[in-house]
């Protein structure tokens, strides 16, 4: 595990409470971004599992900050801002093509809101965009799992949901919403349980890692027809 | 008790690389007064308004770069909207401070007591600019340096590098 640093060179006012984080440097790789202190396995786990199925989540590691555990969670990009902040200052670009295109190219992100059970706190808030590397190419991304992977959540049975700006039908892509869930669907047992046990331990308890493993295993084959119940698949 | 004017202040400024941190670029200052039923804002600050060597504004595009260049306008904005609907008893800088968190980010307000009860806020905002900047406050354009000739002899015109801006705001309980 790295060490991280309060950063001296980005230091935004802090908004104190909730799982908002610590402005922070990695010491070894000079990587910037936010320390979380709780609900981090959380956002880990999502990260990893967003990984291996290529959907857009900043990436988010298990280092020390101040002697304890903590999600570090590296910026999207080297400029990117949330939606929220989009939506305010640059309204003609939030209904313009361009953004059109990249809330659809986000549409397989519901797959992985669904998938893990991130049902509570949804906001656009919680949506980052960035420049692709086209001029005119927003390039969105999911952050905040803290409310992932609950155990009454992921016995349930699977809701459609996610950001405002992303669950809203005019602006999802089937073909890619399709594509999400056929990756998911193609995870294989083994690989899902590699990645939930590859969790570090100490921040998730083996029972835990178990039980997860089992309801995403599950989850993985009821996500095709709840999407299709919820018309939102053919 | 305090004995002179109390007001809060934030400073404004730029980190080009969010993933791999450079030394931040000092832009400007935001401050207010909220006295006897009177909310004063001001912005004093910088634009860059051409390619400033270290600002990574060349590839940047659509609300990405305008988000750096018309920072001040944006901001303007922000203080009017917030000014229409903030209470008496919460500070407009703090809820602006939790909005600017990007690449452009609002610092840490801190509350200062101010001395003199003559000057202005503007006044002390310019003079907290220019130690902050390390220029002082003119309100006009810096230009770049003349060129040196060009293989032909002929001199480029020189290019505003900086568009300096002050925007004052008041609005009655």
């Amino acid at each position: 595990m790295a060490k991280l640093v309060k950063s001296t060179r980005w230091r935004p006012a802090n908004p104190g409470g909730g799982s908002s984080g610590v402005p922070v440097e990695c010491e070894e790789t000079g990587e910037c971004g936010l320390a979380k202190r709780a609900y981090f396995y959380q956002e880990i786990l999502a990260y990893r599992l967003a990984k291996a199925v290529n959907l857009n989540v900043p990436e988010v590691r298990l280092e020390k900050f101040d002697g304890k555990d903590v999600a570090f969670s590296i910026s999207w990009g080297e400029m990117s801002f949330d939606i929220p902040k989009l939506k305010r200052d640059y309204p003609e670009e939030y209904v313009s093509p361009a953004m059109e295109a990249g809330r659809k190219q986000a549409s397989g992100l519901l797959a992985l809101h669904a998938w893990v059970g991130n049902v509570d706190d949804q906001k656009d808030d919680h949506v980052v965009v960035r420049p692709g590397i086209e001029a005119y190419v927003y390039e969105l991304a999911s952050v905040d799992f803290a409310a992932a992977f609950q155990p009454g959540r992921l016995a349930a049975d699977i809701a459609v949901t996610g950001p405002p700006m992303l669950i809203d039908r005019t602006y999802c892509d089937k073909a890619i919403l399709d594509l999400a869930v056929s990756a998911i669907e193609a995870l294989t047992d083994e690989k899902i349980t590699d990645i939930v046990h590859g969790i570090e331990s100490g921040i998730l308890s083996l029972d835990d890692k178990k039980r997860i493993v089992e309801c995403l295993i599950a989850r993985k084959g009821k996500l095709r027809s709840a999407f299709t119940a919820a018309g939102w698949l053919p | 008790m305090h004995k002179g004017r109390i007001v809060r202040r934030a400073y404004v400024e730029y980190q080009p690389n969010l993933q791999h941190p450079q030394e931040p670029i000092p832009f400007g200052v935001l401050a207010e007064e909220n006295s006897n039923h009177e909310r004063r804002v001001v912005i004093v600050g910088r634009e860059p308004k051409s390619s400033v060597p270290g600002l990574s504004l060349d590839n940047l595009w659509g609300p990405f770069r305008a988000s750096i260049t018309d920072w001040i306008e944006i901001l303007d904005r922000n203080v009017v909207a917030a000014l229409a609907e903030i209470p008496d008893s919460e500070s407009l800088v703090d809820q602006l401070a939790m909005q600017w968190n990007a690449n452009v980010y609002i610092r840490q307000p801190e509350t200062m007591e101010l001395a003199s009860q003559r000057d202005s806020l503007m006044r002390y905002a310019k003079r907290w600019y220019g130690s902050y900047v390390g220029e002082p406050f003119e309100r006009r354009t810096v230009k770049r340096k003349p060129a040196t000739k060009t293989s032909s002899s002929v001199h480029r015109r020189t290019a505003p590098l900086w568009l300096i801006r002050e925007q004052g705001f008041e609005a009655r309980a």
